[in-house]
């Protein structure tokens, strides 16, 4: 298969936009996206929108802002996997001999208060409580604890790292540092899970520009980053027998691994789907950047913090940058843009050459490995 | 309340079929699905298999029987939920291997621990604007008549 290359990256700010329609922020992540790979618009051949709760055809109303068109639009919703599955989908594309240029886009503005798996109102998972989604987490926080002797000052400590990491991004929600007491004495929501160990709720967009190699290579790829390989597996163990964990990022990795050609021990920098602080935890075995169980010392360790050993979520990950579910998974693939291509400036992981995202959905993992 | 002192009236179910009826004690059995082609059970039932996709499926009265896997106190519960807060949800791997998740009832909310031993029981939840009472299942720990009967 032929190879596909990042070129461009656009973001809004993260956060709250009262004032800013949801079209608005997708036409500047776009015409950010384009103007930073040095490309026209009009030369774009396929449009991709993600996002989850923004409407019909949000695809169109967004491209209506940035410029006439006529291209294929292309809407994805995919849970909060949504933007990192449209890469996919583009990357597929590129590589498949078809397109020689794509932007994609993911969006979202969001309501306040506790992140939910929608179902309709009158569902009986909605009578029973059961569409809150830190729950779930909780539970597998709780059988972390059980199995693993995770603590909770562990748990608690991913939000203390990545609200450090997000003092140097300029684009984050939450640019304040948090200490381990705040965290542990903020409000619980789902035991043990409380308030500063949950993503905010989140207005942004992020976007960015695709392409084949001759396209990059008739731009100049200084700035290139490729798309190395990717993956999408849906979740059986929940869907199928009411288990919660995260064994679809495990069996995904494992599939990425084998196709981008390396291994766990050669990435040097992740971005991984924070949404709840124990996530971050579980992901990191289930990457492989430790052995299972071992996320609680992993974080301990300072491993992952930057400067440490593979640096996760040296852009403040969901719990800081925020989580605007349909944005979120392109929110990670600039990030590692940004750092491997050596321009992520006080929070730049030195000499970062390979980077994956690992991103999820109700019931998803996305994860792309990139390199220069 | 405690398992064994309740009536349960005859009102609506919230997933019709999901349990058996009500016995005296206000003890359900859940009902699962059996594939006949491979063995494979799940609960709940499905359309085909969850494993080889097989239609020749049964509906199977599971074990009442279970062990708490994992739990969490829900204490900001989603918008349209009428019940109790905070309630308590866990993860019970019930009849060997199957796994349901439920309501825990029956001791306060920071008594429950990894490893309790529960049992099925009928269990009403207010459902919708008007608040209607609904029959669904919950696990309540187990009694010894449970353990004997399991």
């Amino acid at each position: 298969m032929a190879r596909a290359f990042v070129i461009g990256i656009g973001l809004t700010a993260f956060g709250r936009h009262p004032d800013r329609s949801v079209e608005d922020l997708a036409a500047e992540a776009v015409v950010a996206a384009c103007e930073d790979a040095g490309v026209e618009w009009r030369r774009v051949e396929q449009f991709y929108a993600a996002h989850v709760n923004q409407g019909v055809a949000a695809g169109q109303r967004v491209i209506r802002e940035v410029g006439p068109s006529g291209i294929p639009v292309l809407n994805i919703e995919n849970c909060s996997a949504a933007a990192s599955t449209a890469v996919r989908e583009a990357s597929l594309a590129v590589r498949s001999g078809e397109m020689d240029l794509v932007v994609v886009c993911g969006f979202e503005k969001m309501q306040h208060g506790v992140l939910l798996n929608v179902h309709p109102e009158d569902s009986p998972e909605v009578a029973t409580g059961a569409t809150v989604l830190p729950m779930r987490f909780a539970l597998m926080a709780r059988k972390h604890m059980d199995r693993f002797d995770t603590t909770l000052e562990q748990m608690a400590g991913v939000s203390v790292k990545n609200r450090a990491h997000a003092r140097h991004n300029d684009k984050a929600q939450f640019r304040t540092e948090l200490s381990l007491e705040d965290v542990l004495g903020s409000r619980m929501i789902c035991d043990p899970i409380t308030l500063f160990q949950c993503s905010p709720t989140t207005d942004g967009a992020a976007a960015a520009v695709i392409c084949s190699e001759s396209f990059a290579a008739r731009r100049g790829k200084e700035r290139a980053v490729e798309l190395r390989a990717s993956g999408l597996v849906s979740d059986i163990d929940e869907q199928a027998h009411n288990v919660f964990d995260l064994e679809m990022v495990r069996s995904n990795a494992a599939g990425v691994y084998e196709r981008a050609g390396l291994g766990p021990g050669e990435l040097d920098v992740v971005e991984t789907h924070d949404c709840f602080s124990v996530a971050e935890i579980i992901a990191c075995e289930k990457l492989g950047l430790c052995p299972e169980g071992e996320g609680g010392p992993l974080l301990e360790s300072g491993a992952t913090r930057l400067g440490g050993r593979i640096p996760v979520n040296p852009s403040g990950g969901l719990l800081a940058k925020g989580h605007p579910l349909g944005a979120t998974g392109l929110g990670q693939i600039a990030e590692i843009v940004t750092q491997l291509r050596g321009e992520a400036g006080k929070r730049q992981v030195e000499g970062a050459r390979v980077g994956l995202t690992s991103n999820m959905g109700m019931w998803s993992s996305c994860i792309h490995v990139l390199s220069v | 309340m405690t398992p064994g002192s309740r009536s349960v009236p005859d009102i609506a179910e919230l997933q019709p079929g999901i349990t058996t009826g009500p016995g005296t004690r206000g003890d359900v059995r859940l009902v699962g699905q059996r594939c006949a082609a491979c063995g494979t059970r799940a609960f709940p039932a499905r359309l085909r298999c969850v494993s080889c996709f097989s239609d020749s499926t049964e509906r199977v009265e599971l074990s009442r029987v279970g062990k708490v896997d994992a739990f969490t106190v829900v204490r900001q519960p989603p918008p349209g939920y009428r019940g109790h807060v905070p309630y308590v949800l866990g993860q019970v791997v019930f009849d060997n291997d199957l796994v349901a998740l439920s309501h825990l009832v029956g001791k306060p909310v920071g008594d429950w621990r990894c490893g309790d031993i529960v049992a099925s029981y009928a269990f009403e939840l207010p459902v919708g604007a008007g608040s209607v009472p609904h029959r669904t299942f919950a696990f309540y720990p187990a009694s010894p008549q449970d353990l004997a009967e399991a």
